[in-house]
């Protein structure tokens, strides 16, 4: 039976979401396994939105946000490191691959970029399969 | 008092561009247009180059604007008649042609069903039908209808053919009594931006245009490729209507032809490349050849592109096509391939003119009209081609874009923002209108609306918009829902407008394209609904599904409906937000002395602005010192410079040289400035900050340059031309010296036409031999000076692998004769790359955090609408900061960024965004956890009564949302972006929908 896998996207209104809108205006292709979340910063993703969507189900999550150092509000992109970082011992210690969340910066600027962050992540996540433990691909 | 109007003539892309610059500065603005609708020939265009942007898609939202723009009046039909007055005081009288229909449209289209009448339709060159009454292509603006009396079977009567009269179901709509009108108009300043028009091919008997239906041109080719053109989409031969095979795309086609034009029409090139790359797109086995004289890609970014066309596999030849001729099923092509030296005969399918841009039809009149003149090639005369580029003939009157002669789009937008700059200077009355933002929607259940846009076929080609449609109309608190050709049409906002209204409406979603370039343009039809624009969503189900997804396309319809599903979730919760307002600080800082900073100056000077300007160095005039004779004209670069320098010191603009930026704080309007100079450190407070810093120029390391003291650089040369005659040598001339090579891909787009230039006037005693890639004197007047270049005996050598130089002979391989030549030089020149000015650029980004292109050049808005403004709000972009430019460029882009200046500046206060941080002060604990990761100082704990409670400065915050998450007791929210909001997004895409 065919898995398709659910993965969460949150994208930064100033890099991320704009590499994502600057793919498709080139036509870079990539799976449709992923939706964006929008928000206006990286430093915006809270830590519970992340295991909420894990407690919902979804297989993947990835934070996208600007280059460190690109932050448009100075060190948003930093901020959300340390807590993914965080959530990296978290996932593990609740028994979730830390493997399922990521964390990549691309510009606006780079619309191939953003299609080969997703295309990458979505072949890791599809790779380790459903994170119910349930049908496998 | 009401507000000063200024005319503009012309309704393109330029004509738009100064409309809302001088509406957005507040001046009153009458826009004309002498066809029926808005948009000119961007409009036809499918896409532009080099981001391959569709053409409607960003163009439509300025469209929308200027017709909405409570400052500007929109006269379609309509044409001046006379001119009366002088500048400051115009007397303009304006023929408006009767549409015979009038406003009460609502562009049904009943009535062009029921019309009898057919004709080709202008809009779509001929390609599709129209009717005599009719709407030129679906997303006109305005969209009412009109109708063509000439076709019409109702003219004077001869005939009662009322079909669309008994069509029309709405109250007096269809007039056939409607007269036209005169109407006088009192002007202070006039903008010319009549665009122009295109060489009919028929006129070139060789290329059998009009002979052989598979010939077509350009714009034929963009109609047939185009989502909303007659084949909607279907790249098809006319003759057969299959397939074409092979396609061959024709440069200069009349075009650096001394039977037809002369000069260089500048965007075919570009505009070339960009139809060959869309034509591999849609025929991926097809063969497309593009043959050339030389390719011009001198653009930012556009030599990516086309070294991207060429790794596509399109087949580029040099050569100019002679003839073309018609052999059994198929097209030949006679062209000379200049690269193997010899005559090639081509088999195709297709072919693809390029024909030379022409004045616009009527210019003639129309300069009578004005009582301004024309140029040697019948465009309108700039008062000094250099550095008055887009000023008329007369006081008063300014010119941008094609008026002046070729232009792309880019360059014509610069243009018209600098116009408007100029014509300000004549505005004394402003007036800004006031908008009030509605507070309405929040109360009482949800009732969403949602609009399905199929975006042409960019959506509905691959997303099953009818379907996603259906699917939204079932989710809960959906009352509305419904798919639309463009959702961004002037008449689908109307029909949202109404939707609202009649169905009370208190939460709208779009699903179309993205929020950072189309919200405004919703949020905005939302206020004239009468509710809060904040309740207002979009889905992006075009760059995130039909343009990524497109060979999956179920999926993608899914993806959208899931899209769909997590923006209801979030509209459920949305809240009306009311935003702040923030005062402006009514002075401009302009970074950097050069032409384009004492450009600024000037201009911002003459609107009674309070202007800064600071130079690092002890004198100002930048690299303009450093010239001796400007081409095209040969005028002395020192004489234009001690006119500004007298400008300057007849204004109050406030010099500080040996000065430079040391740090910035702030945002836009309100910036806090601390300038280093040798008085020690100044601390200043401005609302706007234009930079203009420059560029340098390449220190070469190849070619001897360091080891051989008779190479020297182009620069060099200006200053050894200015010293005295150089007389009875051999001199030999490199291009692209540290440009156009793997590390630095660009066109640095000034040196083709300096170095023709310097030959020009150095051929008459020397011995000149000029060695280059591609010949790129596409300015004006740049063609001319090559021609006279060669005449005087000028040797041109072409290489692709670089020369070599001993310090005595040039070693290069020639491509024309392809024979390995040694020229005997005794003086070298290289023509080098402009590079960005690194140290005052790294400097920007740290306290200003602008954004860089891939060369290190500042990053405009938006690389074709947005060319002077930069990716921060408040901070303008003049002359080579954002990458090379020619001088004419470089001072209109200079005059461009003053009129965004002066827009910013004219107003007391500005609109602060509502999306901002917000305390429950009775979850707050002040641990002051959030003051503490605020990067902009915005939160303070303060003392209320009983306690303490952090408070957020509405004006300084950002709305980066960092507080909120670091808040432990939940206190902190972000408006707009509720922590309930993306929850709820969450679960929606997980298919909870509460």
């Amino acid at each position: 039976m065919s898995w398709d896998p659910q993965i969460l996207v949150f994208a930064c209104n100033w890099c991320s979401y704009g590499g994502a809108d600057a793919a498709g205006v080139s036509r870079f292709q990539y799976p449709p396994d992923v939706q964006i979340v929008r928000v206006m910063c990286s430093g915006r993703v809270d830590p519970g939105f992340v295991l909420r969507a894990f407690n919902k189900g979804a297989d993947g999550v990835l934070v996208t946000g600007c280059h460190l150092g690109d932050c448009h509000y100075q060190d948003g992109n930093y901020k959300a490191e340390k807590r993914v970082e965080m959530l990296y011992t978290l996932l593990g210690q609740l028994g979730i691959q830390s493997e399922r969340l990521g964390l990549e910066w691309i510009s606006a600027a780079e619309g191939q970029r953003f299609a080969n962050v997703i295309t990458d992540f979505v072949g890791k996540i599809r790779r380790l399969g459903p994170a119910n433990g349930g049908e496998g691909p | 008092m009401s507000a000063s109007s200024v005319l503009v003539i012309g309704g393109g892309i330029a004509g738009i561009q100064a409309s809302l610059d001088l509406a957005n500065a507040g001046a009153h603005v009458y826009l004309i247009e002498k066809a029926p609708f808005l948009g000119g020939r961007m409009a036809q265009l499918f896409k532009t180059f080099p981001t391959n942007d569709c053409s409607t898609c960003i163009e439509a939202p300025l469209i929308v604007e200027a017709h909405r723009h409570s400052n500007i009046d929109v006269l379609v039909d309509s044409e001046v008649m006379t001119v009366a007055g002088n500048a400051g005081n115009f007397k303009v009288q304006v023929l408006k042609k009767p549409k015979y229909v009038n406003d009460n449209c609502t562009s049904c289209g009943d009535c062009f069903d029921a019309c009898p009448e057919a004709v080709p339709n202008e809009f779509d060159v001929g390609l599709k039908l129209r009717k005599a009454i009719y709407l030129p292509f679906p997303q006109a603006v305005p969209s009412t209808y009109t109708i063509d009396r000439d076709l019409c079977l109702n003219k004077g009567h001869l005939i009662a053919c009322e079909k669309c009269l008994e069509a029309c179901e709405v109250e007096n709509c269809i007039d056939f009594e409607m007269e036209a009108e005169m109407l006088d108009l009192d002007v202070v300043s006039i903008i010319v931006a009549c665009g122009g028009s295109v060489l009919d091919p028929r006129s070139m008997k060789n290329y059998g245009y009009g002979k052989f239906e598979n010939v077509i041109t350009n714009m034929e080719f963009e109609r047939l490729v185009s989502a909303s053109g007659p084949t909607e989409g279907e790249l098809v031969e006319l003759e057969g209507m299959e397939s074409p095979k092979r396609i061959t795309f024709v440069l200069c086609a009349g075009s650096r032809d001394v039977n037809f034009q002369g000069y260089c029409s500048r965007v075919c090139c570009m505009n070339s490349i960009k139809e060959a790359i869309l034509a591999k797109e849609h025929l991926k086995d097809a063969e497309i050849k593009l043959l050339y004289m030389d390719i011009r890609s001198f653009g930012k970014g556009f030599e990516e592109y086309y070294n991207r066309a060429k790794e596509m596999g399109i087949k580029f030849v040099r050569g100019k096509a002679s003839d073309i001729t018609k052999k059994d099923e198929h097209l030949v092509v006679r062209v000379e391939n200049t690269e193997e030296g010899k005559i090639e005969d081509m088999e195709t399918d297709m072919v693809v003119l390029a024909p030379p841009l022409l004045p616009a039809e009527h210019i003639g009149d129309l300069a009578k009209v004005l009582d301004i003149k024309l140029d040697d090639n019948g465009f309108f005369r700039s008062e000094q081609v250099n550095v008055l580029p887009l000023r008329g003939t007369k006081e008063g009157i300014f010119l941008c874009g094609v008026a002046t002669g070729p232009k792309d789009i880019a360059d014509s937008v610069a243009e018209a923002s600098g116009a408007a700059s100029s014509a300000l200077s004549y505005v004394e009355n402003r007036e800004h209108p006031s908008v009030e933002i509605p507070e309405k929607g929040g109360e009482g259940e949800p009732r969403i609306g949602v609009f399905v846009c199929h975006c042409g076929n960019n959506i509905a080609g691959v997303v099953d918009v009818e379907d996603v449609a259906g699917y939204a109309g079932e989710l809960p608190n959906v009352v509305h829902s419904e798919n639309t050709l463009f959702a961004c049409a002037d008449s689908t906002i109307e029909d949202i407008i109404n939707t609202i209204r009649e169905k009370d409406l208190n939460r709208i979603i779009v699903a179309a394209c993205s929020p950072k370039t189309h919200g405004d343009l919703f949020m905005d039809a939302l206020i004239e609904a009468g509710i809060n624009p904040y309740l207002f969503e979009m889905s992006n189900i075009r760059n995130q599904c039909s343009w990524v997804h497109s060979d999956e396309p179920e999926r993608a319809t899914e993806k959208s409906k899931t899209l769909i599903r997590m923006s209801v979730a979030r509209a459920n919760l949305a809240e009306p937000l009311i935003a702040e307002t923030s005062s402006v600080t009514k002075s401009a800082l302009i970074v950097g002395g050069g032409i384009a900073g004492l450009t600024a100056a000037l201009d911002l000077n003459a609107q009674g602005i309070d202007v800064t300007l600071i130079e690092k160095q002890e004198e100002l005039g930048g690299r303009l010192r450093e010239l001796h004779k400007l081409s095209p004209e040969g005028i002395e670069a020192s004489k234009l410079l001690t006119q500004k320098m007298k400008d300057l010191l007849k204004s109050n603009v406030n010099v500080m040289t040996s000065a430079t930026l040391d740090d910035v704080e702030g945002y836009v309007g309100n910036f806090q400035v601390t300038i280093k100079s040798l008085e020690g450190v100044t601390a200043k407070d401005f609302g706007a900050i234009i930079l203009a810093i420059g560029a340098e120029l390449y220190e070469p390391t190849e070619f001897g340059y360091v080891d051989h003291e008779n190479v020297i650089t182009n620069l060099e040369l200006e200053k050894m031309m200015e010293a005295g005659p150089i007389e009875g040598k051999t001199i030999s001339f490199i291009q692209c010296v540290g440009a156009r090579n793997e590390e630095y891909p660009g066109c640095s787009r000034y040196c083709c036409e300096v170095a023709t230039h310097q030959v020009a006037q150095l051929a008459e005693k020397n011995k000149v031999n000029f060695l280059y890639k591609d010949m790129r004197t596409f300015g004006k007047g740049a063609e001319e000076n090559y021609k006279v270049a060669s005449e005087k005996g000028v040797r041109f050598f072409r290489w692709t692998e670089q020369p070599e130089f001993d310090g005595n002979e040039v070693k290069v391989q020639d491509v024309f004769s392809g024979m390995a030549l040694a020229l005997p030089t005794d003086l070298l020149v290289l023509s080098v790359a402009m590079r960005p000015n690194q140290e005052t650029v790294e400097k920007l980004v740290e306290v200003l955090k602008v954004s860089l292109s891939e060369e290190g050049f500042l990053m405009e808005k938006h690389v074709k609408l947005g060319p002077v403004e930069s990716s921060i709000a408040g901070v303008f972009l003049a002359g080579c900061v954002s990458g090379p430019k020619r001088l004419d460029e470089t001072v209109s882009s200079a005059s461009g960024a003053a009129a965004k200046a002066a827009a910013l500046l004219s107003k007391d206060e500005i609109l602060v965004s509502p999306i901002v941080a917000f305390v429950r002060e009775d979850n707050c604990r002040w641990c002051a956890r959030c003051s503490e990761v605020c990067p902009y100082s915005a939160i303070d704990i303060v003392e209320i009564e009983g306690g303490k409670v952090a408070w957020v400065n509405g004006a300084m915050c950002t709305g980066c949302g960092a507080c909120v998450v670091e808040c432990p007791t939940k206190a902190m929210i972000l408006k707009g972006f509720k922590d309930e909001q993306i929850e709820a997004q969450i679960d929606a895409m997980m298919g909870e929908l509460v």
